[in-house]
């Protein structure tokens, strides 16, 4: 061989390279809607669960894992390949998700409640209707906020004493955060400052660590992995949670119970009770962060035997202890997880927010982004 | 601090973490090596690989590859013109004058030793970072990040060569294309025009594909001639070059150590990086400056040093507090959480600080390696530039059309890079320099984010803090060093004073480094 042919053989091989890794993106894999009849639903098939995040990060992560587990408890162990279609604030996988062929019952999709929330209020670049998703799992996920001792915030009262202006970041000003931003608006604090742009939980963290900011938020699971350490030097102090909505009450977030919840935060330093407008939303939006943090959803349009499979199994995944073990280690507390009827009632609670309770979020987005 | 160091060197070691390292090393060299793809793509695509696998050969795997796709991914930035990775472009500036001369072993030789010397150097930064990761993390506040965003910006002044305006107005253009996408303060859309394409603002991978490799293949094939005729130095020419990076230690190691500081602050990453090195060194040397854009040994040395010996830093934010310094940081972050690793001052126990040590280690060897390998590949692909362009041209040109693709796995991804392909070849056509549009692009979202939080949070006040004066005196020694050197004669005497300047800077600019 001419070294010219060995170098034009290294690119073919190079090029063939980059075919398999692009190829990895994209992995559509047609059905085969001959085999009915006999034998286990899924048997031998291959099904893609749509993941709207980078690979890499804690949903793609745990969305891996999950798969893995839901092929061992499908009858006929399908093949469960996580595609990552990142873009657009998740907009662009759960498009994806709603234009693919449902007749086989071959798409899962992943996806947060927040962006669920958030297509109420920002329609823009939207071709899905969550209506149509039907969930067979969501997986839950606090939300922590923390004070900064180099700032002077060791604890709720120093908020509401303080007379210095109290600095709260956050990474943008969406409709889940609006909603913290607004609860600790309404604590008392004597002049408070949301400050948004930071680029990410570590940056936060560090933030509060120099005094910069007077608090920051964190997911729960950060704060346990990341965080806590921090604690224990006593450079920060944990003030409170979001918390996860139950039955329509916002109960303690049970990997901190030690902490109280915002509404409780609030009711203890005004003495009113969290009523009104601003806490509804915040009760709908917190359903939708919290309880809702990562669900997995079915298309209304995959057949019944392909839901009825993947629900049965759905629901031995969550007993499985390896799994719970696993999961626990990822994310540094063990998640809530909601089936069937439970996750339908939270979904509810985010798709039934109303036209003057949506504007209202935008009003108040567009007037904590002035500030 | 020396037991858990030498129980993670065994770790390391041992045969299991050893092939895992060589593993992700020779993927690295592959995906460096072919333009378009790089650590992101690698990272990515092995990620589902370590799922369960024991923490120190997933580090092992993953810091292997990183460290190796910004040394493989000279070897197209030299031999044929065209970056490998978005970290070398600043090498095609004087690498591919050399191979033009027949001297590609010499370049490649130089630019493997930069390489292993930076990635040594960077592990050996991190090591001693350790204890200081904390006071300079938390030292750095936005109005710091805001004012090291400026300082990285003003370099735009001191890489460009000829008329200023250009250079300015390719700068801000790429700080616009920056702020397309959501805007994270306020929660608003910017200049996306109702495509949902653009809701996520525009990825610098494809902006990189688009602006320098692309047109590079272009104008290979429209010049349709072997980018060398004869390689008079094919045998010896690699121990040549490493010998050229001995004669000038003080380009190799300065790098290595501004490559290394760089890397700490978080959001700049390689693409800049390889270009404020190249700047710097520029206008730091006092010999032969001229010579720099016609094949200088010292600009291959100085980004290749830099882009490896940031990895080293990168480290510094990420693994100590979880702040991802880098896009492929980021992805690196996942990993860990992946293999059940907590990062986060957690690391930083006595139970955990081994792991760190894996890391150091790991880098050091990672980049050895690495570099080996490519001197020995050196001879046998430095005939690729014999080859006529339009053997390969067509095909790197779908290769990277479909890089890109992979990036996003969406259509508007190979509109975009075609767009802005065209963009560059109009720039390229009136003669407006490229490097300012991506540093611009890359620190215009930082410094927007960082001046907003700092004008939020301490009104203007943040102006008189020690350490914005100092870096805001840097920032205008920079401009005025790069506004003199470009208006020649009348400029001559105030040249000698701000020469003068910067040599009595130079003391703080080494504080601002350990304390930034």
């Amino acid at each position: 061989m001419s070294p010219k042919k060995r170098i034009m053989l290294g690119f073919a091989a190079g090029a063939a390279a980059i075919l398999t890794l692009a190829g990895c993106g994209v992995t559509n894999q047609q059905s085969s809607a001959a085999d009915d009849a006999e034998g286990p639903f899924y048997d031998g098939k291959t099904i893609t669960l749509i993941v709207p995040f980078d690979a890499g990060g804690a949903s793609d992560t745990f969305s891996r894992m999950l798969a893995g587990y839901l092929s061992e408890y499908l009858e006929g162990n399908p093949e469960v390949v996580v595609e990552n279609v990142p873009g657009g604030a998740q907009k662009e996988g759960l498009n994806r998700f709603a234009r693919a062929d449902h007749s086989s019952g071959l798409h899962l999709a992943m996806g947060s409640g927040g962006i669920i929330a958030s297509t109420l209020l920002d329609t823009e670049g939207v071709q899905f209707d969550p209506d149509e998703f039907e969930t067979l799992v969501a997986f839950g996920g606090g939300m922590t906020i923390f004070g900064s001792t180099q700032a002077g915030i060791g604890s709720l009262d120093d908020l509401t004493a303080s007379t210095a202006p109290v600095y709260y970041g956050g990474l943008e000003l969406n409709a889940s955060e609006s909603v913290r931003v607004f609860a600790l608006d309404q604590l008392g604090i004597a002049d408070f400052q949301p400050l948004m742009g930071y680029d990410g939980g570590g940056s936060i963290t560090a933030a509060v660590l120099s005094g910069e900011l007077s608090m920051g938020n964190s997911t729960s699971s950060h704060y346990l992995t990341n965080v806590r350490p921090l604690e224990e030097d006593g450079e920060i102090t944990p003030l409170m949670t979001q918390g996860y909505v139950i039955d329509g009450e916002v109960v303690r977030d049970p990997a901190l119970p030690d902490l109280p919840t915002m509404p409780e935060a609030y009711e203890e330093s005004t003495g009113k009770r969290a009523d009104g407008m601003g806490w509804d939303i915040y009760r709908a939006m917190t359903t939708a962060q919290t309880n809702l943090l990562r669900n997995y959803w079915v298309h209304s349009d995959a057949p019944d035997e392909a839901k009825a499979a993947l629900q049965d199994a759905m629901a031995k995944v969550v007993e499985d202890e390896e799994f719970l073990e696993q999961a626990t280690e990822l994310l540094g507390e063990e998640p809530l997880a909601q089936l069937g009827d439970e996750a339908d009632a939270s979904m509810a609670a985010v798709r039934d927010l109303s036209p003057e309770q949506v504007q209202w979020i935008k009003d108040f987005i567009v007037e904590a982004g002035v500030r | 601090m020396w037991e858990p160091a030498f129980e993670a060197l065994g770790t390391i070691l041992s045969p299991e973490h050893l092939l895992w390292l060589l593993v992700g090393v020779g993927i690295g060299l592959v995906l460096g090596l072919i333009p378009g793809l790089g650590g992101i793509t690698g990272m990515a695509v092995l990620l589902p690989l370590i799922v369960g696998m024991d923490p120190a050969s997933g580090i092992g795997m993953l810091i292997g590859l990183n460290a190796a796709t910004t040394i493989g991914d000279t070897f197209p930035s030299v031999l044929m013109g065209v970056p490998g990775t978005a970290a070398s472009q600043a090498t095609v500036v004087d690498g591919y004058p050399m191979a033009r001369k027949g001297l590609a072993n010499v370049a490649l030789g130089a630019a493997f030793t930069s390489n292993m010397i930076g990635g040594i150097i960077g592990a050996i930064a991190l090591f001693l970072l350790i204890p200081l990761a904390r006071p300079i993390i938390v030292g750095m506040g936005s109005p710091q990040l805001f004012m090291l965003t400026l300082l990285g910006l003003s370099l735009v002044v001191v890489i460009s060569r000829g008329a200023m305006a250009p250079a300015l107005i390719s700068a801000c253009l790429g700080m616009l294309l920056a702020t397309i996408g959501s805007a994270s303060m306020t929660g608003e859309y910017r200049f996306v025009g109702g495509i949902a394409y653009l809701l996520d603002g525009i990825d610098l991978a494809i902006l990189a594909i688009g602006l320098f490799a692309i047109p590079s293949i272009l104008s290979l094939l429209v010049q349709g001639q072997a980018v060398a005729h004869e390689l008079p130095l094919s045998k010896g020419g690699v121990l040549r070059g490493a010998r050229e990076v001995f004669r000038h230690k003080r380009v190799v190691v300065g790098n290595s150590l501004l490559g290394t500081a760089l890397g700490i602050v978080p959001g700049i990453g390689g693409s800049v990086i390889d270009w404020i090195a190249y700047g710097a060194t520029k206008s730091a040397v006092r010999k032969d400056r001229d010579q720099f854009g016609k094949g200088d040994i010292r600009g291959v040395i100085a980004p290749e040093a830099a882009n490896n010996a940031k990895d080293g830093g990168v480290l510094v934010p990420t693994l100590m507090f979880g702040i991802p310094g880098s896009a492929t940081a980021a992805i690196l972050l996942g990993g860990m959480a992946t293999m059940g690793v907590a990062t986060g001052p957690t690391l930083l126990r006595p139970e955990n600080i081994s792991l760190v040590f894996v890391f150091i280690w790991t880098l050091a060897l990672a980049n050895a390696i690495g570099a080996i390998a490519s001197g020995a590949l050196a001879r046998p692909l430095s005939r690729l530039s014999l080859l006529k362009p339009h053997s390969y041209g067509p095909m790197l040109i779908v290769v990277m059309l479909l890089a890109a693709y992979q990036s996003g796995v969406q259509w508007g991804d190979i509109v975009l890079v075609v767009v802005i392909a065209l963009l560059s070849w109009g720039m390229q056509a009136i003669k407006w320099p490229r490097p300012p549009l991506i540093i611009g692009f890359v620190l215009g979202t930082g410094a927007e984010n960082y001046l907003w939080i700092s004008v939020g949070r301490y009104d203007w006040s943040w102006l008189t803090q020690p350490w914005t004066i100092v870096v805001g005196v840097l920032v205008i020694i920079t401009l005025a060093a790069g506004l003199t050197n470009s208006t020649g004669r009348i400029a001559q005497s105030v040249k000698a004073v701000t020469r003068r300047m910067t040599r009595g800077a130079k003391t703080p600019e080494k504080e601002k480094v350990n304390d930034a």
